[in-house]
């Protein structure tokens, strides 16, 4: 294999770090020679930017005495509420749903963990069935709220759109000679790596987290696949599919919220 | 010898026969029988423009609309492709995406479809995914009329009694048992909550009830607001006080644990046991087991502790225990296997022993080990525990791989039980690949389930 080859094989492990020194070393100096390599890893990191979740927190983007001055307020805040035991105006839901959600990545697992984390803990770690004797509760109280439904439809639609994608690489039909044309693969791949950006903010349960992971690294992979591409570029792409059970796993978890869904015909 | 040269001689017959004209191509398999003929006619030349083919470019175009999830355009352009060109080699893909594509307008129909799939392409590569479609549409279909206005309420049966939906398709060794009954399962956990407030993460119950009192809600502000946690060692106490203090209402105390996950340079590991051990709350206490795997870097530590804290805290809740077991299971390494493999082999209480066999088959280092463990079980397991031996199928199948496939191929072809026949084949159709598709083909073949140009 050329040293381009090599190199290229491994700008994906570069661009996440997971490179010793050595080859890290040696990537850059080919970098330094190689156009098309350079574009390559232009493109990837691009892709991979979509992954990652934003590295900055609040901290990194204002200075200490903005924090200290925060700090003392809501300090003092608290001191007159507690004070008072008066009921001063109650920040508006959507004022607390965005200091939940946009100030601190820490929270973001809160209001989206609803059905998607309940669901998927109760799907995919299945629990046994209570015993019968238990008296049917009532239907109506199930009460999953709008934005869970909307939530496992967002999870179970992403996942069945990255089936679809998976299904399709997993049975290409590809010959050495005749490139084949995954251009419609990349564009959907990107979609999906920006959903899969959102839906990390509603999903808490460590099984699904887990999936979300495993399938963005094929998804990064298809995007920044060339196109066209040969068969050697697509039989890595099923090789890490089938290496990690992947099509099994998404299945079985879009299964998990479909049977929400279906539940809801009761409803 | 002769043979083979016959037949090489007949293969310069068809290629010349055949040449300039659309083929149907298969993957030969001398284990069915392929003769050395079809194996050549692999060989055949390629035409490196073949990609430029109208019936490649509208399969392409049927394609591109499964993935923008535009069925009707999709089914329109297969369709064409199986009137214009049903010699093509994207015959089979177009027949597949099709049915995929019916699948979402008309269940009913898209049943027919991968029924005509089946029979007409079982050497497609598309064979696996059709199984398992096929499975769970008629899982589907059950369970859409289980729950329609005016059903009655089966809900609460146990899945063995519901009528066996695969029995019509697949002569009652294929379907999804398993998948109906977590289904069940899953949807009776979701139905049965006493407390639906309580099951929610307690800051979406906050934000949902915005009748929170504003002393709770301005100190879940103060949670919120502050400053570079990682290096704040005065917030890591009131954090790490707030956590733990039964007297904090239920979404400050959630939002504390939450906040330790910021906390990097400190050492959190006892704030989350401490909840653990002594939070009232159960979702708080299961926030603050798997806020510890995710927090702590060193998987072999979690699991390690975990492990030490399931066996020396006797009154846990099985649900924490459940729920220990899982993180000690995402954790993974060689102690958690000996630590499950304990409990899937000896637990007496049968919700932790399933936790355990479904724990090892997530732990992600050594498959091969858990493997192992989850054979053994099956083949040790009486047949009256069908959860624990299911089970073991589903957690089996987790794992992947050339082994389970082995494992699970054994089970359709030599289990007793057809119900746990039919799960592994279901397992099988959904891990897919080259090997388990063989291995389904020719056990619906030589069950006579799939009959090829009936």
């Amino acid at each position: 294999m050329s040293e381009h080859s090599l190199v290229r094989d491994s700008l994906y492990e570069y661009v996440m770090g997971e490179l010793p020194a050595g080859e890290r070393e040696r990537v850059e100096r080919h970098i330094q020679n190689c156009q098309q390599c350079t574009g390559d890893l232009e493109q990837l990191r691009e892709t991979v930017g979509l992954v990652r979740r934003p590295a900055l927190r609040m901290s990194d983007t204002r200075p200490d005495s903005y924090w200290q001055a925060q700090a003392d307020a809501v300090e003092g805040r608290i001191r007159r509420n507690e004070a008072q035991k008066s009921a001063p105006a109650v920040p508006r839901f959507a004022e607390l749903l965005d200091m939940v959600w946009n100030n601190r990545k820490s929270f973001s697992l809160a209001a989206g963990s609803l059905a998607v984390a309940a669901v998927a803990l109760v799907l995919l770690v299945r629990k046994p069935p209570p015993p019968l004797e238990q008296s049917p509760p009532a239907v109506a109280g199930m009460a999953v709220a709008a934005t869970d439904t909307q939530n496992v439809k967002k999870m179970t639609q992403y996942l069945r759109q990255s089936k679809n994608l998976l299904v399709g690489l997993t049975n290409m039909k590809i010959r050495p000679e005749s490139p084949g044309d995954i251009a419609a693969e990349r564009e959907i791949s990107r979609q999906l790596l920006q959903e899969a950006r959102v839906l990390r903010e509603t999903v808490f349960d460590p099984r699904s987290v887990e999936l979300l992971d495993n399938i963005d690294g094929i998804l990064v992979k298809v995007a920044g696949t060339d196109e066209p591409s040969s068969l050697p570029d697509i039989d890595l792409l099923r090789r890490g599919i089938r290496e990690q059970n992947l099509l099994f796993k998404v299945r079985m978890a879009e299964t998990a919220l479909q049977s929400t869904m279906t539940a809801g015909y009761r409803k | 010898m002769i043979r083979r040269w016959i037949n090489i001689t007949f293969l310069t017959l068809v290629v010349t026969l055949t040449a300039g004209s659309q083929t149907v191509r298969w993957t030969p398999d001398p284990r069915q029988g392929d003769s050395i003929f079809v194996v050549a006619w692999e060989w055949t030349p390629d035409d490196p423009q073949d990609r430029n083919t109208p019936d490649y470019r509208l399969y392409r175009r049927g394609y591109e609309s499964i993935l923008r999830e535009d069925w009707e355009s999709a089914r329109k352009h297969f369709a064409e492709i199986s009137a214009k060109y049903s010699s093509s080699e994207y015959a089979d893909d177009a027949a597949y995406w099709s049915a995929y594509a019916l699948m979402h307008v008309d269940s009913t129909k898209a049943l027919q479809a991968y029924r005509m799939f089946l029979k007409k392409y079982p050497r497609s590569h598309y064979f696996d995914d059709a199984v398992a479609d096929f499975a769970w549409l008629e899982a589907q279909n059950h369970l859409r009329r289980a729950f329609a206005p005016g059903a009655p309420t089966i809900i609460l049966e146990p899945p063995a009694a519901l009528p066996d939906l695969s029995g019509r398709a697949f002569g009652g060794t294929a379907g999804s048992a398993h998948f109906r009954s977590s289904v069940f399962r899953w949807n009776l956990t979701l139905f049965q909550r006493p407390q639906p407030g309580k099951l929610a993460p307690a800051v979406e119950e906050l934000l949902r009830r915005e009748n929170v009192d504003p002393a709770t809600r301005t100190r879940i502000e103060g949670l919120t607001r502050i400053p570079d946690p990682t290096r704040n060692e005065h917030a890591f106490q009131v954090v790490k006080d707030v956590s733990i203090d039964l007297r904090q209402p239920e979404p400050v105390r959630f939002i504390a644990l939450r906040s330790l996950a910021d906390f990097r340079d400190f050492d959190v590991m006892d704030v989350y046991l401490a909840v653990v051990e002594k939070d009232t709350s159960l979702e708080l206490r299961t926030v603050a087991i798997r806020s510890l795997g995710q927090a702590i870097r060193d998987s072999g530590q979690v699991a390690d502790t975990l492990i030490r804290f399931y066996e020396e805290t006797p009154d846990l809740q099985p649900e924490i225990r459940r729920e220990l077991i899982g993180a000690v299971a995402a954790a993974g390494n060689n102690r958690a296997i000996e630590f499950l493999t304990t409990l899937a082999r000896g637990e007496a209480n049968p919700m932790i022993r399933i936790s355990a066999i479904e724990g090892l088959g997530r732990i992600p280092r050594q498959p091969d080990k858990s493997l192992e463990v989850l054979i053994e079980l099956y083949g040790k397991e009486p047949r009256s525990g069908p959860e624990v031996l299911s089970t073991a199928l589903f957690s089996a199948a987790d794992i992947g791989g050339d082994k389970a496939v082995d494992f699970l191929t054994r089970v359709a072809r030599t289990e007793k039980d057809p119900r746990l026949r039919g799960e592994a084949v279901y397992y099988l159709s959904n891990i897919g690949g080259e090997k388990a598709r063989t291995a389904l083909r020719q056990i619906l073949l030589e069950t006579r389930q799939i009959r090829p140009g009936e």
